[in-house]
């Protein structure tokens, strides 16, 4: 072991013992390492600092396949896969009712795989849903929100809610009668939450000032509800998101690594 | 691949030379150590896998799902319909599917109990259930049935009535929100429900929640004993009053599709109606 501590401290260069070299790399990275491609080492550098992969992972590692399917790496690919579509999409959404219509039109006939990007936001969109709940029915399964992991099935959960909302305004964004309608009854919930919804049991306020009118900005779902669920579903939420998994992952990380199979 | 010899209380990694240069520091950082010492023997008696190799599989992994994805994109459309008319109400009015299972219990339940309260109680449910589980230690890391037979089914039946609500939304809905049959014409539309729905007298009601929770509170404390035991008081409570909640929405789609019950219990307080 020495010997090859020896061998290794020799071959780093001065450059990388540099405080300004260890100031920008020394954290993210694995301290002194041989870069071997730029590219790889941002990749490194990127999974470090959302904590993804594991400093030891047992041989058995890719029994983890089975164990865990893959449903909570394959739920953040599909995150990833909707920040790139989504980034684009915006480049030609607007949250105006006047023109958000006529925009997702133009995914489909002017914009050049304005269809293709649109499409597959949508279906990976779905796949998410999907994934995180089969997710969730894993962790079930193998008892790993049992002691430490309590409270990372907590932020799991959250995580949950979170991509269904993420899901649920966006839903809104294309303006079609689908959007509309959807949104209409998912909103029509808040309007029966008790005491504060105007449809709920004992309420106390008026239609258009109840905590639903709160919510979509006014009686029924229009403008202000697009540029609500617009800000809620490009910025809000997946921010939070991001920090919960970034979280997620170092409660993982700090578990001592996913739960098994070892 | 060069292997150390096991000395007292001394980990055996083996790995390549080039290996040892990528993590050579990692394992003296005292942060890594701590969690690597926190490993079994047996866990740490493996390969270190570097990030390189996992990184390599996650990437073509990443490259395959998004082949898969594209060629999906390519063949089908996502949905467009007309531009929304806030004056025209579809026929088929459907929320998005992963909520759909709720709006099929707008069929069952009045809004502020399928809207408000059961995703509530849900949410509630699944934050709860770490600390419900009696069995800290037990079936972690993978899949048993027989380590924990209640815990199991109980989730496994909650996960499927949820999708099952689901299917049913998805599928089996079609103009008015009305149950079509996959080989049913859905351009006919179904008239409303011919059958009278009746309401339990309001007495009849309150008796069948107090029989519904007493019963069901009180037999299993003496049928499964040992289970009861492992809870504890306060986590027994919790339990089975989460679990007979969840089990009431099976059973009031029983009681609406075979008898034809609207609600179980319908209070009037002052002017609101509490239907449940
Ligand atoms: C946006 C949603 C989510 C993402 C991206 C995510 C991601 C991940 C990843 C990558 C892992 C590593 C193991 C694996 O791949 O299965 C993991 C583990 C875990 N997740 Fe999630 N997750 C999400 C939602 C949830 C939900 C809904 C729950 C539970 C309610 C949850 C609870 C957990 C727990 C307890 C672990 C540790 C599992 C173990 O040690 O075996 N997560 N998550």
């Amino acid at each position: 072991m020495d010997e090859k501590k020896e061998k290794g401290e020799k071959r780093g260069n001065s450059f990388k013992k540099t405080q300004v070299y260890k100031a920008i790399f020394g954290d993210l990275l694995y301290g002194e390492f041989k870069l071997s491609s730029p590219i790889n080492s941002l990749i490194r550098a990127v999974a470090k600092a959302m904590q993804l992969n594991p400093y030891n992972m047992s041989a058995g590692g890719r029994k983890i396949i089975t164990y865990t399917f893959c449903l909570g790496g394959l739920s953040v690919f599909f995150f990833a896969l909707l920040a790139c579509t989504g980034t684009f999409l915006m480049l030609y959404y607007n949250p105006d009712v006047n023109k958000a219509y006529s925009n997702v039109e133009d995914f489909r006939y002017i914009v050049p795989f304005g269809v293709l990007i649109r499409n597959m936001h949508r279906w990976t969109a779905h796949l998410m849903v999907l994934f995180v709940s089969l997710h969730m029915l894993r962790v079930f399964l193998t008892g790993a929100y049992k002691p430490p992991r309590e409270l990372n099935w907590i932020v799991g959960v959250f995580l949950l809610v979170l991509t269904m909302l993420a899901s649920f305004t966006g839903y809104l964004l294309p303006w079609d009668q689908l959007a509309y309608w959807g949104v209409t009854i998912g909103c029509s919930m808040g309007e029966n939450i008790p005491v504060i919804g105007a449809k709920g049991p004992f309420a106390v306020l008026k239609s258009g000032s109840d905590i639903n009118a709160v919510l979509v900005g006014g009686a029924s779902v229009g403008q202000p509800t697009l540029l609500r669920f617009y800000l809620l579903h490009a910025i809000a939420i997946p921010l939070s998101i991001v920090a919960l998994m970034g979280y997620h992952f170092w409660r993982i990380r700090r578990a001592g690594g996913v739960s098994g199979p070892l | 691949m060069k292997e150390e010899s096991r000395e007292e209380g001394e980990v055996v990694v083996r790995m390549s030379d080039k290996e040892w240069e990528f993590v050579k520091d990692l394992n003296v950082r005292k942060k890594v150590k701590e969690s690597f010492d926190a490993l079994t023997p047996r866990q740490q008696d493996y390969t270190v896998r570097h990030l390189r190799d996992s990184l390599g599989v996650e990437f073509i992994a990443g490259l395959l799902f998004t082949l898969i994805i594209m060629v999906w994109s390519l063949f089908m459309d996502a949905p467009l319909k007309e531009l929304a008319n806030p004056s025209y109400t579809p026929a088929d009015e459907r929320a998005p599917w992963y909520f759909i299972g709720l709006q099929e219990l707008l069929a069952y339940f009045d809004p502020w109990l399928a809207g408000v309260v059961i995703p509530t109680v849900l949410f509630v449910g699944l934050l709860a259930i770490p600390f419900i589980d009696p069995k800290k230690e037990s079936g972690i890391g993978r899949y048993t049935l027989v380590e924990r037979p209640v815990a199991v089914p109980a989730f496994c039946f909650g996960f499927a009535l949820w999708y099952g609500l689901i299917i049913v939304g998805q599928f089996f809905r079609g103009p008015g929100r009305m149950f079509y049959w996959p080989w049913e014409d859905r351009t006919l539309l179904k008239g409303l429900h011919a059958v009278e729905l009746v309401n339990f007298p309001v007495i009849g009601g309150i008796i069948f929640f107090i029989l519904y929770y007493g019963i069901g509170v009180v037999v299993p404390q003496f049928i499964f004993r040992k289970f009861c035991e492992t809870l504890g008081v306060a986590r027994y409570y919790i339990f089975i009053i989460l679990f007979l909640t969840m089990m009431l929405v099976p059973v009031k789609i029983f009681l609406r599709c075979v008898f034809d019950v609207k609600y179980i219990l319908s209070l009037q307080i002052g002017n609101t109606m509490l239907n449940f």
